[in-house]
């Protein structure tokens, strides 16, 4: 019974350490000895060991080296089957020279250190940790000021699980080392992993790795996955990197249940496959990347690539196939809002025909589902000539969302005559969207700034109004009982004296003078052509009078 | 004598360019309440809150998508929507003012009073712009309205689109001032302003469209000539104030954000304010060389 809650303890301190962002991860998660055979050798600052290196020496294979806080030299090079195990985050720290520590004993541990400054060549691979054994483990450490992160060589099921990792904050993303990277190293796991700002997370040739939970923000490349067959990608989250999941001449892939949000770099795909085959996507959401899925010469050979109940949404484009990618199935997935839903590119232009398309949701499909079977009874025909033209020539994208773009598609819509092309065709879509699965579900945001934006530009908008009914009235009446404006003296509202006028050379006025009181009223009275305008013109300062004028005060 | 009669008044003086506060404000209250008397800005106000506020609520319907906040289909219609709106609505005020004036030979009383040249002109211009900022207020209000309602969308990114919109609006007003300037009649004043509108809404476009598929031109040669309509700066801005990036637009859009990197915002709000300001200093200056009449 002890055992099993123990067991139970251990598995919701190591759940809450890997669903919890980094610095949560919390040593106490890892305190208590483990089913260890062998002894148990304590160094702390204040003994009974005071260096890891004596303690390493004095031990044992099966032995388990536990570590209180304090701050140790490295580099440390594991050559036993031993488990480190910090306690109260414990420092290593190499001063920024070669590789910090090294497991290379199979089955040797690594749990709950912070390791820090590493070297800086990265041809050197200069590394915070590095796995050289069979089923060596990584577990729950922290890594910071290292140039590669974990470097998994040539280490067949090694673990590497639960650390945060960064790298050197200093450099420049290309510059920097990878977070992970893993090297001949088959069946390898790597899950619960948080590493942001680093370069890449590098799987190459490995087989069967499985990469579960993991949580990669703010990187070059999210994963890239190269020569690794049966590879597993599960319920990984890969925030704003410049590539999500990159797979090259990797057969029998499974990609499924990630949130792949916001890659943006040049290419910007969420999910890229380049000569791959037996390729499983399913269960994935992808939103706000340059593109969804991107397929160069997938599948690749005889074999599949099916693509099940992904959410693709808000993306430029939902999926770009490249004219070699043929044999594709795209079954019940959501196409929501991309800029583009699907996009051909290359040369050639594919046949529509060559991928499968069922099922799937289309958020501009303008059908209609009679029968109610949830499917629209008219195909749904992804047909847009200013997108066949932004396919054929990319630079005219400067002109996406423009009326003139808008313009040419109501002119194809309208004229069969520029019909375009069918880039592919669902001939039953799905008129339900598949609902965003928990793990994608977005937070609710207190939305209080765009309720004050809404409060502030209606107010505006209304005190405008307002203010021109019932202000200018008040302002014209301020200034007329403004006191010191009214005319001091004689009386005297208006004095004009030679006033002239001509009308090229027929002068109508000649020096006119008159002047007019205060509550006088002045008549003009004479025949059609006498000059009644231009005189009443002219008790202003309109310029094409000549006259010497006394303005004094005109309220008009 | 007059100084002897008159309380000193706020008279602001730049070179031969006088102007008294004064009737600048009693000229743009006027004018305000002129163009809010109107039923077409009303009709214009009403038509932008309308598919604004719809536009901002297609997207936000079902399946949970709507948090996700991405930068869809729906924000692109609406930056569409403002794009036919905002200088269509600053065109056809700005063209309707002067000219409309003129023709009910309210100009020339107001002329013949004692304001000078600068106070109507500039006071005009005020009310107008005031009154053409209320009306799109009124629609982006009413969307932001519906928006928060449906916990979406981001303060900072809306005000963005926002100002934007009102420099876009002031451009196409002052184009519509030096239009309303020279035209005699108000029914010619709104004709070539519509055709003004066409050009930059659609033929300018197309132009470009036609020479980037024929000439493949550079990216900066095809920035540049994006960067001579203010409707595509306008674009350039909202896109960039939504996405913080100008991918989407492709390779002359990547080329803005490389070579202007963080003053891209600020050089295009000043590309739209410069419109702005050139089109009304060269309409003021036609309006203070015509005749009276």
């Amino acid at each position: 019974m002890v055992v099993i809650l123990h067991a139970l303890a251990h598995a919701l301190a190591l759940a809450l350490a890997l669903f919890t962002p980094a610095p949560a991860l919390g040593s106490d998660a890892y305190t208590g000895p483990r089913a260890a055979a062998g002894n148990r050798l304590v160094v702390s600052p204040a003994g009974p060991y005071t260096s890891i290196h004596a303690a390493l020496a004095n031990a044992r294979d099966g032995d388990t080296i536990e570590v209180r806080g304090g701050s140790y030299r490295g580099p440390l090079v594991i050559d036993k089957v031993v488990t480190l195990h910090g306690v109260g985050w414990p420092v290593i720290d190499n001063g920024g020279q070669g590789t910090v520590v090294t497991l290379a004993s199979p089955g040797a541990t690594l749990r709950g250190f912070e390791v820090r400054g590493s070297g800086v060549e990265p041809d050197q691979d200069h590394a915070g940790i590095t796995l050289t054994a069979p089923r060596v483990v990584a577990e729950g450490n922290r890594l910071r000021d290292v140039l590669f992160g974990i470097y998994v060589a040539n280490a067949p099921n090694a673990v590497v699980r639960g650390n945060d990792i960064t790298s050197k904050p200093e450099y420049e993303q290309g510059r920097k080392g990878d977070g992970i990277r893993l090297w001949y190293s088959p069946n390898a796991l790597v899950e619960g992993n948080t590493v942001h700002e680093t370069r890449d997370v590098v799987i190459w040739y490995s087989e069967g790795v499985v990469l579960r939970q993991n949580s990669i923000e703010r990187g070059r490349y999210g994963v890239h996955l190269m020569y690794c067959n049966r590879a597993r990608i599960e319920r990984n989250r890969l925030l704003d990197n410049s590539v999500g999941i990159f797979t090259m001449y990797s057969d029998d892939t499974i990609v499924r249940e990630n949130l792949i949000r916001g890659q943006r770099g040049p290419s910007g795909y969420a999910l890229g496959f380049k000569d791959s085959v037996n390729v499983d996507v399913h269960d994935n959401v992808l939103v706000d990347n340059r593109a969804g899925v991107f397929l160069d010469n997938t599948p690749f050979g005889q074999g599949y690539a099916r693509f099940e109940r992904n959410a693709l949404a808000f993306n430029d484009v939902g999926v770009i196939l490249l004219t070699n990618a043929r044999g594709n199935t795209f079954a019940r997935n959501t196409f929501w809002e991309n800029v583009e839903q699907v996009s051909i590119q290359g040369q050639g232009g594919a046949a529509a025909s060559v991928n499968t398309w069922q099922g799937n949701y289309w958020s501009d499909y303008t059908g209609f589902d009679a029968d109610n079977d949830g499917h629209g009874e008219v195909p749904y025909h992804s047909e847009r000539l200013f997108e066949n033209m932004t396919d054929r020539v990319p630079s005219l994208r400067a002109l996406i969302y423009s009326p003139a773009a808008q313009a040419v598609e109501f002119a194809a819509a309208t004229f069969p005559v520029m019909r375009p092309q069918p880039k592919m065709t669902d001939a039953a879509p799905s008129t339900h969207p598949m609902l965003l699965p928990d793990f994608a579900a977005p937070q609710q945001r207190n939305n209080a700034g765009m309720a004050a934006v809404a409060a502030a530009l209606l107010a505006g908008s209304g005190l405008c109004a307002t203010l021109a009914v019932i202000g200018e009235g008040r302002l014209t009446n301020r200034q007329n009982d403004a006191p010191g404006r009214a005319v001091v003296g004689q009386g005297v509202m208006l004095q004009v004296e030679q006033l002239t006028k001509q009308y090229g050379k027929t002068e109508v006025l000649r020096r006119v003078s008159f002047e007019a009181a205060r509550g006088e009223a002045l008549a003009l009275w004479g025949p059609n052509g006498a000059g009644k305008t231009p005189t009443e013109l002219s008790s202003s300062r309109l310029r094409s009078m000549r006259a010497r004028l006394q303005y004094i005060r005109c309220t008009p | 004598m007059s100084s002897a009669v008159r309380k000193p008044r706020k008279l602001t003086q730049w070179g031969v360019f006088t102007m008294d506060l004064t009737f600048v404000w009693v000229i743009a209250w006027r004018e305000l309440r002129e163009a809010l008397r109107h039923k077409w800005l009303w009709f214009f106000a009403t038509g932008f809150a309308v598919l604004a506020l719809a536009l901002s609520q297609a997207g936000l319907a079902t399946a949970g998508y709507a948090g996700l906040g991405g930068f869809g289909r729906t924000a692109a219609s609406l930056i569409n929507v403002i794009l036919l709106f905002a200088p269509l609505i600053g065109l056809s005020v700005g063209a309707g003012t002067l000219a409309g004036d003129r023709e009910r030979g309210t100009l020339t009383y107001l002329m013949a009073q004692p304001v000078s040249r600068a106070d109507i002109f500039w006071g005009k211009a005020l009310g107008a712009a005031v009154a053409v900022a209320s009306a799109l207020a009124l629609g982006f209000g009413l969307a932001a309205l519906g928006l928060a309602a449906a916990r979406a969308g981001r303060a900072t990114v809306y005000l963005s689109l926002v100002v934007y919109t009102f420099l876009l609006a002031f451009a196409a007003l002052a184009m519509g001032f030096v239009i309303g300037t020279l035209a005699r009649k108000s029914a010619a004043a709104i004709g070539v302003a519509l055709v003004v509108w066409l050009v930059l809404v659609f033929a300018g476009d197309l132009g470009v469209m036609g020479v980037t598929v024929s000439l493949r031109p550079s990216p900066d040669a095809l920035l540049a000539m994006l960067l001579v309509n203010p409707l595509q700066v306008f674009k350039l801005g909202a896109v960039y104030g939504l996405r913080a990036t100008l991918d989407t637009l492709g390779v002359a859009g990547q080329y803005a954000v490389f070579r202007f990197g963080a003053a891209l915002p600020w050089l295009l709000a000043g590309l739209l304010a410069g419109w702005a300001i050139l089109c009304f200093g060269l309409a003021y200056a036609l309006f203070n060389r015509r005749g009276d009449l």
